[in-house]
Protein backbone atom coordinates (compact mmCIF):
# COMPACT_ATOMS: atom_id res chain seq x y z
CA UNK A 1 0.00 0.00 0.00
CA UNK A 2 2.55 2.42 -0.67
CA UNK A 3 2.49 5.73 -2.75
CA UNK A 4 5.84 5.45 -3.41
CA UNK A 5 6.46 6.87 -7.43
CA UNK A 6 2.76 8.01 -7.32
CA UNK A 7 1.92 11.29 -7.70
CA UNK A 8 -0.16 12.36 -4.74
CA UNK A 9 -0.47 15.86 -5.50
CA UNK A 10 -4.23 16.02 -6.89
CA UNK A 11 -5.54 14.49 -3.58
CA UNK A 12 -3.24 15.49 -1.10
CA UNK A 13 -4.51 18.26 1.63
CA UNK A 14 -7.30 18.82 3.18
CA UNK A 15 -10.88 18.63 1.94
CA UNK A 16 -13.93 20.52 3.65
CA UNK A 17 -17.80 18.57 2.79
CA UNK A 18 -19.96 21.19 0.13
CA UNK A 19 -22.41 19.66 2.27
CA UNK A 20 -22.48 21.72 5.91
CA UNK A 21 -25.92 20.24 6.66
CA UNK A 22 -25.44 16.89 6.37
CA UNK A 23 -24.08 14.48 8.98
CA UNK A 24 -21.10 11.86 7.82
CA UNK A 25 -17.85 12.94 6.94
CA UNK A 26 -17.12 16.81 7.54
CA UNK A 27 -13.30 16.86 6.77
CA UNK A 28 -10.62 14.76 5.16
CA UNK A 29 -6.96 15.77 5.71
CA UNK A 30 -4.77 14.12 3.28
CA UNK A 31 -1.05 13.52 3.49
CA UNK A 32 1.89 11.43 2.58
CA UNK A 33 3.16 9.69 5.06
CA UNK A 34 6.49 7.03 4.78
CA UNK A 35 5.53 6.43 1.56
CA UNK A 36 2.03 6.10 1.79
CA UNK A 37 -1.59 8.14 1.41
CA UNK A 38 -3.06 8.66 5.45
CA UNK A 39 -6.17 10.19 5.63
CA UNK A 40 -7.36 12.21 8.74
CA UNK A 41 -11.45 11.81 8.75
CA UNK A 42 -13.32 13.77 11.00
CA UNK A 43 -16.68 12.68 11.01
CA UNK A 44 -20.06 14.09 12.35
CA UNK A 45 -23.02 11.84 13.53
CA UNK A 46 -26.58 12.91 14.52
CA UNK A 47 -26.73 13.53 18.15
CA UNK A 48 -23.14 12.85 18.89
CA UNK A 49 -19.23 14.28 19.16
CA UNK A 50 -17.21 14.93 16.04
CA UNK A 51 -14.99 11.80 15.82
CA UNK A 52 -11.63 11.68 14.38
CA UNK A 53 -10.35 8.28 12.40
CA UNK A 54 -7.23 7.61 10.59
CA UNK A 55 -7.17 5.21 7.75
CA UNK A 56 -4.14 4.61 5.37
CA UNK A 57 -4.96 4.07 1.88
CA UNK A 58 -4.14 2.94 -1.74
CA UNK A 59 -4.03 5.39 -4.27
CA UNK A 60 -5.33 4.62 -7.79
CA UNK A 61 -4.49 5.79 -11.29
CA UNK A 62 -6.61 5.85 -13.84
CA UNK A 63 -6.73 2.58 -16.19
CA UNK A 64 -3.89 2.19 -18.24
CA UNK A 65 -1.58 3.26 -14.85
CA UNK A 66 -0.50 6.38 -16.36
CA UNK A 67 -0.32 9.28 -14.65
CA UNK A 68 -0.81 10.78 -11.17
CA UNK A 69 -3.41 9.24 -8.81
CA UNK A 70 -6.90 10.16 -9.06
CA UNK A 71 -8.76 8.54 -6.74
CA UNK A 72 -7.83 6.12 -3.25
CA UNK A 73 -9.12 3.40 -1.71
CA UNK A 74 -9.37 3.02 2.14
CA UNK A 75 -10.83 0.59 4.15
CA UNK A 76 -10.90 0.32 8.00
CA UNK A 77 -12.51 1.49 10.89
CA UNK A 78 -14.74 5.02 11.10
CA UNK A 79 -16.04 5.56 14.26
CA UNK A 80 -18.12 2.81 15.67
CA UNK A 81 -18.00 1.01 12.21
CA UNK A 82 -16.45 -0.58 9.19
CA UNK A 83 -16.13 1.72 6.41
CA UNK A 84 -14.93 1.42 3.04
CA UNK A 85 -14.10 4.81 1.31
CA UNK A 86 -13.82 4.83 -2.81
CA UNK A 87 -12.73 8.45 -3.19
CA UNK A 88 -11.77 10.25 -6.98
CA UNK A 89 -11.15 13.59 -8.21
CA UNK A 90 -13.12 15.04 -10.84
CA UNK A 91 -12.62 18.29 -12.10
CA UNK A 92 -10.72 19.46 -9.19
CA UNK A 93 -12.98 18.22 -6.58
CA UNK A 94 -13.14 14.77 -4.57
CA UNK A 95 -16.35 12.53 -4.69
CA UNK A 96 -16.29 10.25 -1.61
CA UNK A 97 -18.40 7.14 -1.64
CA UNK A 98 -18.75 5.77 1.96
CA UNK A 99 -19.73 2.91 2.80
CA UNK A 100 -20.55 1.68 6.62
CA UNK A 101 -21.18 -1.60 8.22
CA UNK A 102 -22.01 -1.24 12.32
CA UNK A 103 -20.93 -4.45 13.47
CA UNK A 104 -23.05 -6.00 16.29
CA UNK A 105 -25.80 -3.83 15.27
CA UNK A 106 -28.04 -6.12 12.88
CA UNK A 107 -30.82 -3.36 13.31
CA UNK A 108 -28.67 -0.71 11.93
CA UNK A 109 -28.61 -1.67 8.43
CA UNK A 110 -25.18 -1.02 6.04
CA UNK A 111 -25.12 2.76 4.67
CA UNK A 112 -23.86 4.35 1.41
CA UNK A 113 -23.93 8.16 0.94
CA UNK A 114 -21.86 9.84 -1.88
CA UNK A 115 -20.35 12.63 -0.54
CA UNK A 116 -18.22 16.03 -2.15
CA UNK A 117 -15.47 17.99 -1.17
CA UNK A 118 -13.30 20.72 -2.42
CA UNK A 119 -9.80 22.39 -1.05
CA UNK A 120 -10.03 25.87 0.14
CA UNK A 121 -7.62 28.26 -1.23
CA UNK A 122 -4.32 28.73 0.50
CA UNK A 123 -4.64 31.77 2.38
CA UNK A 124 -3.00 34.65 0.95
CA UNK A 125 -0.68 36.51 3.29
CA UNK A 126 -1.78 40.10 4.17
CA UNK A 127 -1.07 43.14 3.01
CA UNK A 128 1.46 44.48 4.74
CA UNK A 129 1.11 47.95 6.66
CA UNK A 130 1.65 51.03 5.02
CA UNK A 131 5.44 52.43 5.71
CA UNK A 132 6.49 48.56 6.69
CA UNK A 133 9.77 47.28 5.33
CA UNK A 134 9.52 44.67 2.14
CA UNK A 135 10.54 41.63 2.88
CA UNK B 1 -44.68 -5.90 -32.91
CA UNK B 2 -42.69 -6.11 -29.78
CA UNK B 3 -42.39 -4.72 -26.20
CA UNK B 4 -39.14 -4.16 -24.12
CA UNK B 5 -39.86 -5.29 -20.73
CA UNK B 6 -36.70 -4.38 -18.40
CA UNK B 7 -38.90 -5.96 -15.36
CA UNK B 8 -38.01 -8.72 -17.00
CA UNK B 9 -34.71 -8.81 -16.32
CA UNK B 10 -35.44 -8.75 -12.48
CA UNK B 11 -35.33 -12.59 -10.76
CA UNK B 12 -38.83 -13.62 -9.71
CA UNK B 13 -39.46 -12.28 -5.46
CA UNK B 14 -38.02 -14.42 -2.45
CA UNK B 15 -38.59 -13.58 0.98
CA UNK B 16 -35.45 -12.23 2.41
CA UNK B 17 -35.10 -11.77 6.03
CA UNK B 18 -37.68 -10.13 7.93
CA UNK B 19 -35.66 -6.88 8.43
CA UNK B 20 -33.44 -6.99 5.09
CA UNK B 21 -33.93 -3.85 2.94
CA UNK B 22 -35.64 -4.20 -0.54
CA UNK B 23 -33.30 -4.98 -3.06
CA UNK B 24 -34.84 -5.21 -6.16
CA UNK B 25 -33.49 -2.28 -7.47
CA UNK B 26 -30.45 -3.61 -7.52
CA UNK B 27 -30.89 -7.13 -9.28
CA UNK B 28 -30.67 -8.29 -13.46
CA UNK B 29 -28.03 -8.46 -15.86
CA UNK B 30 -26.02 -5.25 -16.18
CA UNK B 31 -24.16 -4.02 -19.74
CA UNK B 32 -21.18 -1.97 -19.64
CA UNK B 33 -22.36 1.06 -21.61
CA UNK B 34 -19.30 1.44 -23.26
CA UNK B 35 -20.01 -2.13 -24.57
CA UNK B 36 -15.73 -2.72 -23.67
CA UNK B 37 -14.85 -0.67 -26.40
CA UNK B 38 -12.65 1.36 -23.50
CA UNK B 39 -11.54 -1.53 -21.64
CA UNK B 40 -12.88 0.05 -18.59
CA UNK B 41 -14.42 -1.71 -15.46
CA UNK B 42 -16.47 -5.11 -16.60
CA UNK B 43 -18.73 -5.41 -19.52
CA UNK B 44 -21.33 -7.35 -17.44
CA UNK B 45 -22.19 -7.27 -14.09
CA UNK B 46 -24.92 -10.19 -12.76
CA UNK B 47 -26.28 -9.13 -9.51
CA UNK B 48 -28.93 -11.63 -8.04
CA UNK B 49 -30.48 -12.89 -4.65
CA UNK B 50 -28.47 -16.27 -3.18
CA UNK B 51 -29.79 -18.06 0.16
CA UNK B 52 -28.06 -15.69 2.42
CA UNK B 53 -28.17 -12.37 0.48
CA UNK B 54 -26.89 -11.17 -2.74
CA UNK B 55 -24.64 -12.53 -5.03
CA UNK B 56 -22.97 -10.36 -8.08
CA UNK B 57 -21.31 -12.02 -10.97
CA UNK B 58 -18.61 -10.14 -13.33
CA UNK B 59 -18.12 -12.05 -16.24
CA UNK B 60 -14.48 -13.53 -16.19
CA UNK B 61 -14.11 -12.91 -12.27
CA UNK B 62 -16.28 -15.02 -11.67
CA UNK B 63 -19.59 -14.81 -8.39
CA UNK B 64 -19.05 -13.49 -4.92
CA UNK B 65 -21.48 -12.46 -1.92
CA UNK B 66 -22.32 -8.65 -1.99
CA UNK B 67 -22.71 -6.30 0.47
CA UNK B 68 -25.89 -4.19 0.16
CA UNK B 69 -26.45 -0.23 1.40
CA UNK B 70 -29.17 1.97 1.70
CA UNK B 71 -29.29 5.26 1.84
CA UNK B 72 -28.90 7.83 5.25
CA UNK B 73 -32.52 7.63 6.71
CA UNK B 74 -34.16 5.32 4.07
CA UNK B 75 -33.32 1.68 5.67
CA UNK B 76 -36.33 0.04 3.84
CA UNK B 77 -34.75 0.14 0.07
CA UNK B 78 -30.79 -0.92 -0.68
CA UNK B 79 -29.53 1.35 -3.11
CA UNK B 80 -26.30 0.45 -3.44
CA UNK B 81 -23.68 -2.83 -3.45
CA UNK B 82 -20.05 -3.48 -3.14
CA UNK B 83 -18.17 -7.05 -4.28
CA UNK B 84 -14.32 -7.77 -3.91
CA UNK B 85 -13.39 -9.96 -6.57
CA UNK B 86 -9.52 -11.84 -6.38
CA UNK B 87 -8.44 -12.56 -10.21
CA UNK B 88 -5.21 -12.55 -12.15
CA UNK B 89 -3.23 -11.65 -9.01
CA UNK B 90 -5.18 -8.78 -8.33
CA UNK B 91 -7.97 -7.72 -6.11
CA UNK B 92 -11.09 -5.72 -7.21
CA UNK B 93 -13.79 -3.92 -5.14
CA UNK B 94 -16.19 -3.29 -7.30
CA UNK B 95 -18.86 -0.57 -5.77
CA UNK B 96 -22.45 0.60 -7.35
CA UNK B 97 -25.40 2.21 -6.79
CA UNK B 98 -28.05 2.60 -8.73
CA UNK B 99 -29.57 5.41 -10.51
CA UNK B 100 -32.82 6.56 -12.36
CA UNK B 101 -32.38 3.28 -14.18
CA UNK B 102 -28.66 2.68 -14.44
CA UNK B 103 -25.95 1.37 -12.51
CA UNK B 104 -23.12 3.17 -11.45
CA UNK B 105 -19.78 1.33 -10.78
CA UNK B 106 -16.25 1.90 -9.49
CA UNK B 107 -13.85 -0.54 -9.12
CA UNK B 108 -10.61 -0.36 -7.34
CA UNK B 109 -8.01 -2.82 -8.31
CA UNK B 110 -5.27 -3.20 -6.26
CA UNK B 111 -2.47 -5.97 -6.31
CA UNK B 112 -3.03 -8.88 -3.97
CA UNK B 113 -0.07 -10.03 -1.70
CA UNK B 114 2.41 -7.61 -1.14
CA UNK B 115 0.11 -4.67 -1.56
CA UNK B 116 3.25 -2.90 -3.58
CA UNK B 117 2.46 -0.23 -5.71
CA UNK B 118 -0.83 2.09 -6.89
CA UNK B 119 -4.03 0.66 -8.08
CA UNK B 120 -6.13 1.32 -10.88
CA UNK B 121 -9.62 2.71 -11.12
CA UNK B 122 -12.88 3.06 -13.37
CA UNK B 123 -16.26 4.24 -13.08
CA UNK B 124 -18.79 2.93 -15.70
CA UNK B 125 -22.34 3.04 -16.41
CA UNK B 126 -24.73 0.07 -16.99
CA UNK B 127 -27.85 -0.16 -18.30
CA UNK B 128 -30.24 -3.50 -18.20
CA UNK B 129 -30.46 -6.00 -20.40
CA UNK B 130 -33.85 -5.80 -21.75
CA UNK B 131 -35.33 -8.46 -23.20
CA UNK B 132 -37.72 -8.66 -26.18
CA UNK B 133 -41.14 -10.64 -26.12
CA UNK B 134 -43.43 -11.08 -28.73
CA UNK B 135 -46.73 -9.46 -27.54
CA UNK B 136 -48.91 -12.74 -28.75
CA UNK B 137 -47.13 -14.29 -25.92
CA UNK B 138 -48.48 -12.00 -23.16
CA UNK B 139 -52.10 -12.52 -24.57
CA UNK B 140 -51.91 -16.10 -24.17
CA UNK B 141 -50.41 -15.22 -20.47
CA UNK B 142 -53.71 -13.01 -19.85
CA UNK B 143 -55.80 -15.50 -21.11
CA UNK B 144 -54.41 -18.30 -19.08
CA UNK B 145 -53.48 -20.61 -21.50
Amino acid sequence: MTAAGTDLTGLIGGWVNFDTAAAGIRLVDAAEDGGRLALSVAEDRPGGPRTRSALFATPLMDAGGEGPAVGFLAEGRLGPGDAVLCGYLNRGLLTIDVHTVTPGAPDVPPVMYRAHYYRPAPAQPAEPPEGAPSP
Amino acid sequence: MTIHSAAEAVPPAKPLAAHGPDVSALLGDWLNSDGGAMSKGPVRLTVARSETGVVVRATGWGEVPAVVYTAPGAPSTAWSFSAVFAHDGLRTLVSAYHKTGILVATTSTVPLGDGEGPGVWTRSFFHRVHRVHRVHRVHRAEDGS
